[in-house]
C-alpha cells in the first residue's frame, strides 16, 4: 500500500501496532490531538477522494465493530454482519459507494482489536449461525502489508463452529493465507466483472485472470469461496462478456467449493453521478437506463435488470446447477421473475445463505455443537 | 486611499476614447443623454486620468462623452484625477461611479470583478471591496460571474438578454468547438426556460458520452438536423419534438415501455370514471385502480365493466410488463 502520510490519533499513539505500521509503510507520521484536522486537510485538496486514498489515519473504533448490514424495507437484504475494522480503499472503482458514503472518505484503520475480538467472542458464544465480513467499508485484503489482523481473524474463526468470515477483495494479496489453519470457516471472496469494466471502471484492481488464479490458489489451500457479480453493468454485448467471465470462473473453480454467488446490478446514490463524471471521464456506467429506485438510489429499469439476471443465472446454472445464487438488494418481483422463487419460499434469504454456509463450510448449529461436546 | 480631483475644461479631441481599460458599461448608445445635454448642459462631468502623452483616459462618463461629441461642444468640463493616481483607485472609481448609481447588469459586474481583482490579491480584501461597491461578493458567485468576460460575444448577449441563464451559459462555454454556440442559438430560438435548457443539454451530452460521438454530430443527424432549422414550426411543438427524440435516444427501452403502457391503457375500456395507474417507472409493484360512482346503479354497471377488464388481453400485457419490458 502506497501512503503519502500517516496520521495517528493521540488516543492510540502508544499502541504497539503504530510503530510497526509506520515502519512498514515508510511514510511520514504525525500524531494529532483532534482527528477532525485530518478531515479538514482533506477537504482542502483538489481531489479529496484521491487524497483520501493517500492518507492513512490510525485510530480507534469508538462504536461497535460488528454491525448489521443496512437493508431496506423493499429490497431484500441478507442478514449479514459487517466487521468494521477499517474504512475506504486504495484502489479506485468508479462506482465505489465509499466515495460518497464517508464525508470526506479517508483510509482509516482501527487499532483497538481487543474490543473487536471481545465482540467476536460474544457472537461465537451464541452458537447461532452467523455470516460476517470485513469487505463492506473497505477491501478485505488491502491491509496485509501493515497488519496481521487477517491472520488473527482467520484463526479466531477456525476455532469455533457457528460463524463464517467472508474476506471480500479485488486484490490478489493472498500470501498470508497460505499456511493458516482456517478450518474452512473463512470464505475467500472475489468481486468479478467483465474485463472491459475492470479496465474502464476499476482502477488499480487486479485483472480478472489474476483474481481467478488467486481464487483457485485459495481453493487449493482448502478455503471455501464465494463470488460477487456486483455491480453488473449493462452495455452492448454485456451478456456475452458476462457469460465469458462465468465460463472462465468455472474452468478453475469447483462449483462444490462455492458457498454462494451474489448478483447485484449497478445502483448509485444520485450524488455519485457527477463525481464519476469528473473523476472517471472515460467511464460510461452512468449513462445506462436508470430510474429512481424506492430506496432513493438510481437503478436500471427493472425489465432490463431482470433480463440480464436471467442470462447470468442461466450461464451460472449451466456450469453449477446447485450453487446458491442470491440477489443483493432486489425485491420479490425480481427474485420471482429471475430465479423462479422468492426467499420466503426457502425460509428467507438469511436462512438460504446460512444453509449454504453449513453445507460448504461445515458450520454446526447450536444443537450439533452441544451433541459433540456431550 | 483615493485622492481628490480638479475640475478643468478639456478639449474633446484630447480624450483617448480607444483606451477602454476602465470600461464598465455595456451600453453603447447615448441618444437619451444627448437631449438633456443640449438643453441643460453637462451636469456631471466625466472622470479622466491624464496620460503620459498629454491626452486623457476615461475612468467614467464614456456615454456622456460620446453624447457631448455628437452635440456641437468642442470642450467640456471634466474631473481630472492626479496623474499619479494608482490603477487600483481608478478601478474602484470606475466601478463605484456605475454601481452606486444604478444596478449593474451581469456583464458589467463581470467587468468590474476583472478590473478590481487584477489589483487586489487577497480574497478577503477583494470581498470587502466588492461589498462596499454594492457588488455580489460571495467568492463562488464572483468566480462564476467573472467567467462571462471570457464568453464569446454571442453568448454574452444571450446572458444579457436573459435568453440563457448564467448556469447554462457556464456549461455552454465549456463545450468543445462550436457546440456551445449551437445550443445558445437553439435555446434563444426556442425561448425555453432553465429546466428545459438543462434537460436538452444534459441528455444530449449523455448520448454523446455514451456513444462516443461529438455533440455536433448528434445535431447534424436527422431528425434533429431538420428540427434545428424548422423555424416555420411552432416553437412549443419544435421543443417537444426535440425533447422527445433526445429522450427516446437516451432511454430507448424506457421510452418503448412507456409507449407500450400508453397503448395498453388506451386499449382498455376504462372510460372517464375508471383510472388505472401503473407503478412509477415500473419499479414498485403496486398498480392503482380508481373508480368514481354516485349510486348503486352506477357501481353495479361499473362492476360489470370491471369483469370485462379482468379478462382483457391489454391488462394481462400491462401486468406482464415488468418481466418482459
Ligand atoms: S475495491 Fe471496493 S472498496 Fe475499493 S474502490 Fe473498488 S469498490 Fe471501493
Amino acid at each position: 500500500m502506497k501512503i503519502a502520510s500517516i496520521y495517528v490519533d493521540r488516543n492510540v499513539a502508544a499502541h504497539p501496532l503504530v510503530m510497526r505500521i509506520c515502519a512498514q509503510l515508510q511514510a511520514p507520521c504525525k500524531t494529532v490531538a483532534d482527528v477532525s484536522t485530518v478531515f479538514h486537510e482533506l477537504e482542502q485538496a483538489d481531489d479529496p477522494i484521491q487524497r483520501g486514498k493517500e492518507i492513512l489515519l490510525l485510530t480507534e473504533n469508538k462504536g461497535p465493530f460488528i454491525k448489521k448490514c443496512p437493508g431496506t424495507r423493499t429490497y431484500r437484504c441478507c442478514d449479514y454482519r459487517i466487521i468494521h475494522m477499517a474504512s475506504f480503499c486504495n484502489m479506485d472503482c468508479a462506482y465505489c459507494i465509499l466515495q460518497v458514503y464517508f464525508h470526506p472518505p479517508v483510509l482509516q484503520f482501527f487499532l483497538n482489536h481487543e474490543k473487536l475480538m471481545t465482540e467476536l467472542e460474544q457472537v461465537f458464544a451464541t452458537g447461532v449461525v452467523t455470516r460476517l465480513g470485513t469487505g463492506e467499508f473497505t477491501d478485505s485484503l488491502i491491509w496485509e502489508s501493515c497488519t496481521d489482523l487477517t491472520r488473527q481473524l482467520v484463526t479466531a474463526f477456525a476455532h469455533q463452529h457457528s460463524a463464517v468470515l467472508e474476506l471480500k477483495t479485488k486484490t490478489i494479496n493472498i500470501d498470508i493465507l497460505k499456511d493458516l489453519g482456517h478450518n474452512r470457516k473463512t470464505i475467500l471472496s472475489w468481486s468479478l466483472n467483465t474485463e472491459r469494466i475492470i479496465r474502464t471502471d476499476e482502477r488499480r484492481t487486479s485483472s480478472l485472470n489474476a483474481r481467478l488464479k488467486a481464487a483457485e490458489q485459495c481453493q487449493d489451500w482448502g478455503y471455501p469461496l464465494s463470488f460477487h457479480f456486483d455491480p453488473l453493468v449493462i452495455y452492448d454485448n454485456c451478456e456475452q462478456e458476462y457469460r465469458a467471465v462465468i465460463a472462465k470462473l468455472f474452468e478453475r473453480i469447483s462449483p462444490d467449493n462455492v458457498v454462494w454467488i451474489s448478483l447485484g446490478s449497478f445502483r448509485f446514490m444520485p450524488e455519485l453521478k457527477p463525481l464519476i463524471q469528473i473523476r472517471f471521464p472515460e467511464s460510461k456506467i452512468v449513462y445506462g437506463e436508470f430510474i429512481p429506485g424506492l430506496d432513493g438510489k438510481m437503478r436500471y429499469f427493472k425489465p432490463l435488470r431482470i433480463a440480464l439476471y436471467r442470462e447470468i443465472i442461466a450461464a451460472i446454472r449451466s456450469h453449477a446447477p446447485q450453487v446458491t445464487i442470491y440477489f443483493c438488494m432486489e425485491d420479490d418481483e425480481v427474485w420471482r421473475h429471475s430465479l423462479g422463487f422468492i426467499p420466503e419460499d426457502k425460509g428467507g434469504l438469511g436462512k438460504m445463505l446460512d444453509e449454504s454456509a453449513i453445507r460448504v463450510c461445515g458450520l454446526m448449529v447450536k444443537n450439533q455443537i452441544n451433541d459433540q461436546s456431550d | 486611499m483615493i485622492m481628490g480631483y480638479s475640475i478643468e475644461t478639456i478639449a474633446l479631441t484630447a480624450i483617448d476614447e480607444s483606451d477602454r481599460r476602465f470600461l464598465i458599461t455595456t451600453r453603447e448608445d447615448w441618444a437619451d443623454l444627448l437631449e438633456s445635454i443640449k438643453i441643460i448642459g453637462l451636469l456631471s462631468p466625466p472622470l479622466l486620468l491624464p496620460l503620459k502623452n498629454g491626452r486623457y483616459c476615461i475612468v467614467s462618463g464614456r456615454r456622456r462623452m460620446a453624447a457631448c461629441k455628437e452635440s456641437t461642444l468642442l470642450k467640456i468640463p471634466a474631473r481630472i484625477l492626479p496623474d499619479d493616481t494608482p490603477f487600483q483607485d481608478c478601478a474602484m472609481l470606475a466601478v463605484a461611479e456605475n454601481s452606486l448609481e444604478r444596478p449593474l447588469n451581469i456583464l458589467e459586474q463581470a467587468r468590474s470583478y476583472t478590473l478590481l481583482s487584477a489589483q487586489i490579491e487577497s480574497e478577503p480584501a477583494r470581498t470587502r471591496i466588492y461589498q462596499a461597491l454594492g457588488l455580489p461578493h460571495h467568492p463562488v458567485q464572483v468566480a462564476k460571474i467573472q467567467r462571462i468576460n471570457s464568453f464569446p460575444a454571442m453568448l454574452q448577449t444571450c446572458v444579457l438578454g436573459d435568453s440563457i441563464p448564467l448556469t447554462i451559459a457556464l456549461l455552454l462555454a465549456d463545450l468543445p468547438g462550436p457546440a456551445g454556440m449551437l445550443f445558445a442559438r437553439l435555446f434563444t430560438d426556442l425561448k425555453i426556460g432553465l429546466n428545459k435548457q438543462r434537460e436538452i443539454l444534459t441528455i444530449a451530452g449523455e448520448i454523446a458520452a455514451r456513444e462516443d460521438v461529438d455533440l455536433m454530430a448528434i445535431f447534424s443527424q436527422e431528425p434533429l438536423k431538420s428540427l434545428l432549422s424548422a423555424s416555420d414550426l411552432d416553437r412549443g411543438l419544435r421543443t417537444q419534438k426535440i425533447r422527445e427524440y433526445l429522450r427516446k435516444r437516451r432511454y430507448p427501452r424506457i421510452a418503448a415501455a412507456e409507449k407500450k403502457i400508453m397503448e395498453c391503457l388506451k386499449d382498455l375500456p376504462l372510460q372517464d370514471d375508471m383510472r388505472l395507474t401503473p407503478p412509477p417507472h415500473l419499479e414498485d409493484t403496486t398498480y392503482t385502480f380508481s373508480l368514481q360512482f354516485r349510486n348503486m346503479d352506477e357501481f353495479t354497471k361499473a362492476h360489470d365493466r370491471m369483469q370485462a377488464l379482468v379478462h382483457h388481453p391489454s391488462l394481462t400485457k400491462l401486468l406482464q410488463m415488468v418481466s418482459q419490458g
